[in-house]
């Protein structure tokens, strides 16, 4: 009798908690719709975060918590995709990058076409890009990341010291990679995976500066980005016909644990299988 | 111990594990990266016409949680992709639609960006819990992605303003694939912080996201363009380069096709365009 009542006890103060619970969710509800969004939260019922192993502490949910959130779109306009001055070469560039996002039957042939046409003012188109790349918000990886690709894939030599100046760029300090805080230093790298291809497409087509900055990159990328490293070790081989002795080169000044890339032959790795799924559970009905 | 301090102790521990949770407020900008915005309008008119987002609203954990769907998250209107769950929706209609022809649900067999969606529903139907939130933010801008929880009596998945606005499409596609892989393998990341997997060999969710997004570039055929395709090669460049903690990815997987995409990719895989 008297664990009963100890029972009962535990399971009255757990509901009374319970409600205390709803009600501090609900005291604490949203704010007028359009409110400044700088107000951190804790969302209940987090029990383990995938995000950051070892850093989210488990906590227990109950079934009234729920704090929904309230989201309002900042009024205007909101742009679509104007990177460039209002010039014939700064409208061709923004209908170029709309393009890009572009996932509609044709779109590729528009893309060459686009390009096409934009490799008649190289200089002008190369300069309008650099600008923008300077221009852009350091934040918007995406936006940048088309304009390199642009740089890219223009093909002039006159966009080689963008190309230049991009693959060698230090990737910021503390930016973070992981599931809850996103992917900035992948899409940084991306970013200058597209500068160092453009200079393996220059360095192809002859441009000996472009070769060495290759060779620099591939030796010693200021972004210290291994996948930088390696389009460049792979633009620096196919720069030349004497591949041996670029093999050579790049083995002899690199630490043994890049060796392995330093081939152009591509390989075809093993499609991954699916994981097992899970054994049954209550919740998927066994 | 007597009853009495146990029952104290009980409430303590009740009140401990009540966690101060409260709702916010967000606004969220267009503006913030207009590429992305034009890209998901690009998308959302073959994804709404699809024909599929009934289904999905409705068994993948959306319209039991659709509380969080309101209030400015888009659930008045699936098809507007100004909004996160238009944007949400958006990616699962990559994830599903970037090969053609799909896989039937079930069906774990072929590429993997042929089995990644029937894999990653099944995840998403059994635990029935699509959440979404503002998330934190600094300096006005979201700094807040996603996150999965499994552990029970918990079974559901987060989404925030920066998965919604600050990825582009077929990003957030690799992002609902990577998290059903913790859900449905019950691996973290367990190296740097949460920040990386302990091996490739340990077969975690970077393990199948590298994997899913080669299998995009070698093999998407719709849905798709070069665009997407060259960054899907360079995401998985990088993190071949940085998220396994033992250096263990085999050179077969550092020398493929996408190490280098401009000596290789020569448009023959644009089949669907």
């Amino acid at each position: 009798m008297r664990k009963k009542i100890l029972y009962s006890s535990i399971c009255m103060v757990l509901a009374a908690a319970g409600a205390l619970g709803y009600e501090r969710a609900h005291q604490a509800g949203p704010a007028l719709p359009g409110a400044a969004s700088t107000q951190p939260r804790s969302p209940g019922g987090a029990s383990r975060s995938r995000s950051a192993a070892g850093t989210a502490a488990p906590r227990m949910a109950t079934a009234s918590q729920k704090p929904v959130d309230r989201a309002a779109m900042a009024p205007g306009a909101p742009g679509s995709g104007e990177h460039f001055p209002d010039t014939p070469v700064g409208r061709a560039l923004d209908k170029h990058l709309l393009t890009l996002v572009d996932v509609n039957p044709g779109a590729d042939d528009r893309k060459q076409r686009s390009l096409e046409e934009l490799r008649k003012n190289p200089k002008e188109v190369s300069q309008a890009l650099l600008d923008a790349y300077h221009g852009a918000d350091p934040a918007d990886q995406f936006g940048r990341w088309l304009i390199s690709l642009t740089l890219w894939e223009v093909k002039t030599d006159e966009a080689y010291r963008g190309l230049q100046e991009i693959a060698r760029s230090a990737i910021p300090a503390g930016l973070k990679d992981n599931d809850r805080e996103g992917s900035a230093l992948a899409n940084e790298s991306a970013i200058r995976q597209n500068a160092a291809e453009g200079l393996a497409a220059l360095a192809r087509a002859g441009n000996a500066e472009a070769e060495r900055d290759l060779l620099g990159l591939a030796l010693d990328p200021p972004s210290g980005d291994d996948a930088v490293r390696t389009v460049a070790i792979k633009g620096y081989l196919a720069a030349g016909s004497d591949y041996e002795a670029r093999v050579q080169t790049l083995k002899s000044r690199l630490p043994g644990r890049y060796h392995d890339v330093v081939t152009l032959t591509v390989s075809q790795p093993e499609d991954a299988a699916p994981p097992d799924l899970l054994p049954a559970s209550p919740k998927n009905k066994g | 111990m007597s009853p009495r301090n146990i029952v104290l102790l009980s409430l303590l521990a009740a009140l401990a594990g009540t966690t101060e949770a409260r709702a916010d407020s967000c606004t969220y900008s267009l503006g913030w990266r207009s590429d992305i915005t034009s890209a998901d309008r690009s998308i959302m008119v073959n994804a709404c016409a699809s024909g599929w987002f009934p289904h999905w609203w409705s068994t993948y954990g959306f319209a039991d949680n659709s509380d969080y769907w309101d209030d400015g998250f888009g659930s008045d209107n699936s098809c507007n992709p100004d909004k996160p769950l238009g944007r949400t929706l958006n990616a699962m209609y990559l994830l599903k639609f970037s090969y053609s022809p799909a896989n039937d649900w079930g069906d774990l067999s072929g590429y993997v960006i042929q089995w990644g969606y029937p894999y990653a529903g099944e995840q998403f139907v059994e635990a029935d819990g699509m959440k979404a939130f503002c998330g934190d933010f600094s300096n006005g801008m979201p700094t807040q992605y996603a996150s999965t929880h499994d552990s029970w009596p918990e079974d559901h998945f987060e989404w925030y303003m920066g998965f919604f606005y600050l990825e582009n499409p077929v990003e957030r596609a690799m992002s609902l694939f990577h998290e059903s892989i913790h859900r449905g393998t019950g691996k973290g990341h367990d190296c740097n912080d949460g920040g990386s997997d302990t091996s490739w060999a340990f077969h975690g969710a970077y393990y199948y996201g590298v994997e899913w997004l080669i299998s995009y570039y070698l093999h998407a055929n719709t849905n798709t363009n070069s665009t997407y395709k060259t960054w899907a090669a360079q995401n998985a460049n990088s993190r071949i380069a940085s998220k396994f903690c033992a250096n263990d990815v085999p050179a077969s997987v550092k020398n493929w096709a996408g190490a280098s995409a401009g000596s290789s990719f020569n448009g023959t895989f644009m089949s669907g365009l």
